[in-house]
């Protein structure tokens, strides 16, 4: 599974400020995330693996990987099914 | 350190329609009802998002309840904008697949070509320009996405040969403003509009390359629309004086020749800036007369006053300016005879709609 590498949807319509991420992929309405979404949609800009993706926020935030791996997982999977991130094959 | 607190939401939109544009100074504090104030404004503003991204930066401090208050308003405005970016996307491919060159004005091309940041700028329609004699065509191509006039007009005939452009509205609330020209009366018919096509500056949104104006022309677009539109606020004052900081007098200066004019450059820089907010290059170009040498200004400067008055008053102007008498003809019959879903639109009956023309055509006959 580490191995599965993500990147955002290049269709999608976004902005992301440090309180929050507003983003959809047209026709869909927008969905709203909160916290550090934004982090983690940066990091999404370039295709990555799991483990690549924590370590971009982490740097980006300047928190410890560990501290944050299990929120960026979370938010990747729930921004899969939206289509906002998709499985690079 | 902290600056002397802003009291009321007109001071905001002062301070917040220069935020990284000037020094920022030291840290200015707001409390909850005056953020409240100032986030409860009108959407095309644009003060909830550029308090917002001041206090992003730091440059406004708020407590956890107000950055809240400030950060859900921010939200709000900007899933707008990307309901209203995912329509645009839709209507320039509608526009492309029938063969009608699009420049994207204003909104999302501001905001990604001009702002620090996309986030900084939040808009309340749509607005795209497209060439002069296509407009009919476009609205045509663009009922297919449900999009249809707000208002009938005068006449399809007077608004391909005479109008600025058309309002369509979307069932889901979407707005579109469909131009031909930028600017309504003989300043924006003056114009050589074929000039917007020939250059232009690229974004993308969503994947999609879009198209908007070029540099220069944007700077005309935002001082055009802060001295000629019917409204104007802090959102406009900025849009000037952020293409203020990458046009130069210079560029300005060789597109006269296409029919811009540089009195209404002149006033809006002299409504939206000061020494402290323009470049000076442009501030020195204020501090020149151009009545005492240039007549053409001289004129200019006098029509901007019909740009104060009544549709009628902005309508005579561009009667007076018409050449010959058929082209004037043309002009006032659809006026004078709109169509009857103008008249719906508006509320009124034909004989109303005479009889006030009547009365604001011999006014001092109505006076007496």
């Amino acid at each position: 599974m580490s191995d599965t590498r993500y990147r955002r949807c290049p269709q999608a319509v976004w902005r992301a400020t440090r309180f929050f991420l507003v983003a959809a992929v047209p026709p869909a309405t927008p969905t709203h995330v909160g916290g550090s979404a934004a982090a983690v949609w940066h990091a999404l800009a370039h295709e990555g693996t799991l483990p690549e993706l924590v370590g971009r926020v982490a740097a980006e935030v300047g928190a410890p990987a560990d501290d944050i791996a299990a929120d960026v997982r979370a938010l990747v999977h729930s921004l899969l099914p939206l289509g906002l991130v998709e499985v690079v094959a | 350190m902290t600056a002397p607190a802003l009291t009321s939401a007109d001071e905001w939109a002062a301070r917040l329609a220069t935020i990284g544009l000037v020094a920022p100074g030291e840290p200015t504090t707001i409390d909850r009802s005056t953020a409240e104030a100032v986030c409860a404004t009108a959407a095309h503003q644009g003060l909830a998002c550029l308090l917002g991204a001041a206090v992003e930066r730091g440059t406004v401090r708020a407590d956890e309840a107000t950055t809240e208050v400030i950060s859900a308003a921010w939200a709000q405005r900007l899933d707008w904008c990307v309901r209203l970016d995912s329509m645009l996307l839709a209507v320039v491919s509608r526009l492309t697949a029938a063969d009608i060159p699009v420049r994207v004005l204003k909104g999302v091309a501001v905001a990604t070509l001009d702002e620090p940041d996309p986030s900084w700028r939040s808009y309340g329609d749509i607005d795209v320009l497209v060439p002069a004699d296509r407009l009919l065509a476009a609205i045509d191509a663009l009922a297919g996405l449900g999009l249809q006039p707000a208002a009938a007009p005068v006449g399809r005939h007077w608004l391909a040969r005479h109008g600025k452009g058309i309002t369509l509205t979307h069932p889901s609330g979407v707005q579109v403003d469909l131009h031909r020209l930028l600017a309504p009366g003989p300043f924006g018919s003056r114009v050589r509009m074929a000039c917007a096509f020939e250059r232009g500056r690229t974004f993308e949104v969503g994947g999609t390359t879009l198209t908007a104006m070029a540099d220069v022309h944007r700077f005309l677009h935002a001082c055009y629309h802060a001295v000629l539109g019917r409204v104007r606020g802090p959102r406009h004052r900025r849009d000037v004086l952020l293409l203020a900081r990458t046009v130069r007098p210079a560029e300005v200066a060789a597109e006269l020749a296409d029919g811009w004019s540089a009195a209404v450059v002149h006033a809006a820089l002299t409504w939206a800036g000061d020494a402290a907010t323009l470049p000076a290059e442009w501030a020195q170009w204020l501090a020149v007369d151009p009545d005492a040498t240039d007549s053409p200004h001289r004129a200019d400067r006098e029509l901007l006053a019909a740009y104060s008055g009544s549709f009628g008053s902005l309508a005579r102007a561009e009667l007076r300016a018409l050449r010959g008498p058929l082209a004037k003809a043309r002009y006032a019959a659809a006026l004078v005879w709109p169509s009857r879903g103008n008249l719906a639109a508006r509320g009124q009956r034909r004989r109303d709609h005479l009889v006030h023309l009547l009365r604001t055509a011999l006014p001092h006959r109505s006076a007496a």
